[in-house]
This record gives structure tokens, sequence and C-alpha cells, in this order.
């Protein structure tokens, strides 16, 4: 009740304020536009219910859309948590330069995604500098073009996406690893346990509420992601890269309004329910510790 | 209590989620770079104007919007510098280079119009400005008689009414060749299908690639079946109209099926570049320009750049050779509007005019180089656009089918990119383009769907 006295409750007026009217109603707007039939060819716009969702899904490329979406995400979520966690483990260690290293780690996340994909397409080149140093290792076999070949494209896309955000990751990692007690570290020390042993049962358990965090956030960033896979493939070669909001993108660009919300409400709908299963699944986790 | 701090927090939780989701489809749209250059003319011309030409009302400022590749297509700098000398008005040059389009719809929709709009030409994309709210009407205005009829006829207009006036040259297209490596070769210009087959194998065999194909840029793979299917609208002239209306789907057309497989034949047998899906419109022009790859298939908008670039390159055309005497496809020039709602509707109608008038075509075509869309307009030609004029004065041309329709085909090339692929077979592609269609139609409510 004291905090109530300090800070009373209007003040959240003009952030709620802010956020309604920039945010909010934008959205729901959203959903009312997606069953209406607004496009660049009509003078007016009427209801017409679930008629674009029915659409969506008879057209059926959203469902792919979805599925490349789908599988991006948990590439990168899977990457990006695995490389973020062992770079804070080696960066929470007494090595020389730990502070200089966080910093050249964390940096790729302040860069522009744009650039990053400028910077990743020359490197996936066919004669780019990864194939070139597959050849000097005598991997020939190996070299492919990266993003022009459909079956690899979706996969290289990511692994850029991974690069760009493992340091973000890792930051959480290495302030959740610095919140551990140190005593539990010294006990199990002196109980004889091996590092591995230790990150296993001390470390990694303790870390729990960064884990959440740090999945929520990359799942949720990976299923609306949009910038990189413009910037570095369009959605191409075909359609074999294409994700929802690259998706969405160009259904807007050819005046279909209506429809590119509909698929919009279906992104929403889907991050929403994903993200809520993973919270629950993270936070009984947490609890049962 | 308790109750009360759980729906507040699920409102809350409910706000971030909107939020954070929402954010990424806005990134889509605030990404717009509109490179605005204002090119007013220069302290001094205004100073000139001033002096010399008496202005008869009060001068304005008028809002020019164009596409950059437009701006660096002609002298418009210079051009727009000549009017605001003789007018004594003044000429605000927007020049956009990304999102065009979808900019040009977001300010009419706000009602931000220029008070001239340089924009694309085919009906399907008159459509998309709204013209009877929008755009003043030139159907009776005297220079249109000198424009071009192919141009009046299948571009400029929707529903039957004149609103633009071309502002770019025909451009044509076909193949661009190396002539240094077909006479090193000893080859000829190919008349047929069987024919460029051929020549493609020799090309192949002297270790030259015989064609390179953009499949990153994915826009250039589209010329091949614009070109094909000119010849097919010679031979089945009403099939636009059966297509428009919906009496026959594109995946029934035999002759457009086949159009699609010889074009990814080439591809198949071996005679496109390797890593084709890196290869870029700018690598194409290169590889040609310096005798690398024998021949692109593209239009003559791409011999300004290449010669710009490489000023003596031996470049010359020949049509995409199908079966004797092929037909070229021609490209709907850009065309200037002007907007209804501006402040100043007269002053932009007297723009239109000025740039109808000969003198200042005669200025444009001379440093542009294309085929002019204006009648008695004589201007100098690039060799590969010269080679293929005298086809066109012969008739043997077409207008690009995917601006014949009343509605876009969708992203043409990203289905071409799946043919390339192998994920798609030829009918699958024409079956794509069939349903973009249909649901383009059905949201405009044409008749027929």
């Amino acid at each position: 009740m004291h905090i109530r006295k300090m800070y009373p409750l209007w003040l959240l007026l003009p952030v709620l304020l802010i956020y309604g009217s920039l945010y909010i109603i934008p959205t729901l707007s959203g959903f009312y536009y997606s069953v209406t039939d607004w496009n660049i060819y009509k003078e007016s716009i009427q209801f017409v219910g679930l008629q674009q969702y029915r659409d969506l899904l008879d057209v059926g490329d959203l469902m792919n859309a979805m599925k490349h979406t789908m599988i991006y995400a948990i590439i990168v979520t899977v990457l990006q948590n695995g490389l973020g966690l062992c770079l804070a483990l080696v960066l929470t260690s007494r090595i020389v330069g730990r502070n200089w290293f966080r910093t050249i780690f964390f940096l790729p996340c302040v860069l522009s995604t744009l650039i990053i994909g400028y910077v990743f397409s020359a490197i996936y080149q066919p004669d780019g500098i990864l194939n070139e140093f597959l050849r000097f290792l005598g991997l020939d076999f190996i070299t492919t073009d990266w993003l022009g070949n459909a079956d690899v494209a979706l996969y290289s896309i990511s692994v850029a996406n991974v690069w760009q955000y493992s340091g973000f990751t890792m930051a959480i990692y290495i302030a959740g690893i610095l919140m551990i007690p140190k005593e539990m570290i010294e006990a199990s020390i002196i109980d004889g346990s091996s590092y591995f042993k230790r990150v296993r049962h001390v470390v990694f358990p303790l870390l729990a509420p960064s884990f959440t965090i740090n999945v929520i956030l990359s799942l949720i960033g990976s299923l609306k992601v949009f910038e990189i896979v413009f910037a570095l493939t369009s959605g191409g070669p075909g359609d074999a890269t294409e994700v929802v909001n690259t998706y969405i993108f160009d259904q807007f660009s050819e005046g279909m309004y209506a429809y590119g919300t509909a698929a919009n409400v279906c992104l929403f709908i889907a991050i929403a329910v994903i993200s809520f299963i993973a919270l629950y699944v993270l936070r009984k986790r947490e609890v049962q510790l | 209590m308790q109750r009360k701090k759980r729906v507040w927090f699920a409102l809350l939780a409910m706000m971030l989620l909107v939020v954070m989701t929402a954010c990424g489809g806005k990134a889509a749209e605030s990404s717009e770079s509109t490179a605005t250059a204002s090119a007013t003319a220069s302290e001094t011309a205004q100073a000139q104007a001033s002096e010399t030409a008496a202005p008869k009302k009060d001068p304005v400022t008028l809002k020019v919007m164009m596409h950059a590749d437009w701006a660096k297509g002609g002298p418009w700098a210079e051009i727009m510098k000549g009017y605001e000398q003789k007018s004594g008005n003044k000429v605000d040059l927007q020049i956009v280079s990304d999102n065009f389009e979808q900019l040009v719809l977001t300010k009419l929709a706000t009602k931000d119009v220029p008070d001239v709009l340089f924009f694309f030409s085919q009906s399907s994309a008159i459509k998309k400005l709204n013209p009877e709210k929008n755009l003043v009407e030139l159907t009776d205005e005297p220079y249109m008689s000198r424009v071009n009829p192919t141009i009046t006829k299948y571009y400029l207009n929707e529903g039957g009414k004149i609103y633009g006036i071309p502002t770019s040259g025909m451009n044509v297209s076909g193949v661009l060749y190396n002539k240094k490596v077909f006479a090193d070769l000893g080859l000829a210009v190919p008349q047929t299908y069987d024919e460029l087959l051929a020549v493609s194998e020799k090309i192949k065999a002297a270790g030259i690639t015989p064609f390179y194909e953009a499949g990153k840029d994915g826009w250039p793979l589209q010329v091949f079946s614009f070109s094909g299917f000119a010849n097919l609208l010679d031979k089945q002239p009403d099939l636009m109209e059966k297509i428009n209306t919906h009496q026959v789907t594109l995946d029934q057309i035999p002759e457009f099926i086949d159009l699609l497989q010889k074009q990814v034949d080439i591809v198949n047998k071996g005679y496109a570049n390797k890593n084709l899906f890196s290869g870029t419109y700018d690598l194409s022009l290169d590889e040609l320009a310096t005798g690398k790859s024998a021949m692109v298939v593209n239009a003559d908008w791409a011999l300004p750049t290449l010669l710009a670039k490489y000023p003596d390159a031996p470049i010359g055309m020949f049509p995409q050779p199908f079966e004797a005497g092929s037909f070229v496809g021609i490209s709907d020039p850009q065309a200037a509007y002007a907007l209804k709602n501006s402040p100043n509707v007269e002053q932009a109608k007297e723009l239109l005019a000025y740039l109808a008038e000969p003198e200042i075509l005669k200025q444009y075509y001379d440093a542009a180089k294309t085929m002019p869309s204006w009648l008695g307009i004589e201007a100098p030609l690039n060799q590969g656009t010269a080679d293929l004029k005298p086809i066109v004065d012969a008739g043997k041309a077409a207008p690009f089918f995917n601006g014949l329709t009343t509605v876009s085909i969708g992203d043409f090339a990203k289905e071409l990119q799946s043919l390339y692929g192998g994920d798609k077979t030829a009918v699958e592609v024409a079956k794509a383009l069939q349903k973009n269609m249909d649901t383009a139609a059905k949201a405009a409510g044409l008749a027929g769907w």
C-alpha cells in the first residue's frame, strides 16, 4: 500500500495513452480490417466476415510461409541459446581480455540488420569468402551457392541471424551467471564436481530465469523475422525462404490490404499461442527448482 | 484484490505481446527510404528567369515526383530548368528511389499529392491511381494526336480515357548479344529456337557462357516470355480479351506453357551461367560487354547503362528467336500525369503541354537515344535499338502481356525462379500466375470471376 501512496496510478496515464493510440488502436483496427474486403481497387470497405481467412487457407501460400517461419524459429532459438550460453560460460571464466571479448561478441546486435544482410550476402556469394575458405581447406564438395540454393538458403539466413544476436543472448546469460551465489559454486567444487557436472547440475538450473527470457525473446524475434530475410533473399529463390512477414509485405505491395492484414492476424495468433505455451512450460521448470 | 491484479497483469501481458508482434509488420512500411532530392534550378537560373520572361501569373512551385531510375534515363533536370525559365514557375523535382509505387499510393490515400506525377502507364497501374477521382483527363488535348497510336491504344488509358503523356521511349525486348563473340566464332544471328540452341552449343564449346541469367534479381527472367507472348498476340488477337474475361486461364494456353518450357530448357541444357541465383542484372551487363557471356535476354533499356560503362562494347540486338520473323515485345513507357486535387492544376497541365513540345521531346530523345513514343521525332539510336527498329516499323511488335491484363499477374519473377530451381513445372507456374490473377480479380469485383 505504501507504494500506491508514493506513485499514484494515474501517473501511468500518459504512457497508456501513447501506448493505446500508437499501438493498441492500430492493432485492434488491424483485427477489424482483416474481416473486410479492403484492397486497392475498392472505393468503400465492406464487412465480409472470415472470407480473407478462408482465402488464405485455400491458397495455401501462407501455410508454406508459416512452415518456413517455424523451421527458422526453431533453428535460431536453439543455436542462439546454445551459442550464447557457451560464450557466457567462457567469458565468465578467468580468461585474458574477457571484457574486450564481451564487447566484441555483443557488437553485431547494435548494427543495422540491413548492413548485416549486405555483409553476409558478400560472404555467401558463390565465389565469396565462405566458399573460398572451404576450398582452401580442401572441402570443395561442401561449397554451394548459399543463398541461391533453395535447399540451404533458409539455413544460411538463420546462421546470419544467430551470428547477430548470440551476443545479446550471451549478455543476459552473463548477467544470470554473475547472479549465482559464489558459495554454491564453491560448495560444489569442495564436493569434488567436475566442470561439466558443475555446469549441468549447479549453473544451468540456477540460470532458469535467464533461460526463460532468452528463449522467449529469440522465439518471438525469429517468428516475426523480416529484415534479414528481405535483405538476403527477399523470400527467394522462388518461395524457398518466404516467411510470413515477407509474404505479408508482398500482399501489401499487390494492394491486397485486408488479405495481408488477415495474414498478420494469423501470425499474431501463432506467436501468442506459441509464446504462452513456451512461457508456461519454462516457468513450470523454474518453479520446480 | 488478487483477482484485480491478475486482470491487470493479463491486460499488460496482452499489450506487450501486441506491441512486440505489431512492430514486426511496421518495419516493412517504415523502411521507405525516400531519397527526396530537390532539384530546383540554380539561383542564377532563377534570377535570369525573373529578368527575361515576365510571368503572367503569380509564380507557383510545382511538385513533380518521379522514380530515381527514370531521372537517370533523361535530362530531366535541364528540361525542368527550361520550363522554370519559360514560365517563371518553380519546379520541385522529388526523386524517389525505393518503394516508389507504395509511396505514391500512400500519398494519394493521404491526399498529400504532387502536382505532376511520373508513373507507370499500363491500365492496371493507372487503375491503382483511381483515375476518375485523382487524374486530369487528357484525351482531348491537342498534343495527344502526336503520340504514337500503338502507345495510346495499349497504354496511358483506363476505361477508354487517356490520362497521361509518355515521358520515355518505347523499349523493345529481345536478345542483346556480343557481336565480337559471334564474329570470332563465325556465328550468324539465329532465326528460330533450334538455331538458337545450335548457336548456344557452339558458344559453350568455345568456353563462353551462352546466356547470362540474372536469377538473383529475378525480374530479367520475365523478358523471355514477354517477347514470346508478342508472337502469340499476333496469331490470337482476342487472346488478351479472353484472359481478361476469364474465358481462358493461363494454364490452358499450350503456347504459353511451351514458352515457359523453352525458357527453362535453355538452363536445363546447360547454356546459362552457373550459380544462376547469384546472377544480377548489373553483372549480366558486365559479362556481356566483356565477352565472358555471349547473350543476355533483356530489353534495350540496358544499352544506355551498359554503354556508359563500356562505351566501345560491340553490342547488338536480335528478336528473341522462336520462328522465322519473330516479334519483339514493347514495354510500357513511363508517363506523366496531372493530379486533379492539386491546387495548381492549370500550371500542371501547362507543364505537361511544355513536355509535349517537339523541341523538348527532341532534347529528351537526343539524350536518351531510345525509340520515341511520339510521332515525327527523329533521334539518334543506340546500336542495339537501331537493329530492332526495322522490325518495329514493320509492325512486328506487341506489348508486354503483363501490362495488358486488367489485374496484376503477381510476382512473375518469383514464379520463374521456382521454375528454374525445379520447384515448379511450367504448368504449375502458369497455374500460380492464374491464381494471383483470380485473387486480384475477385478483390476488384471483375465480371467473369
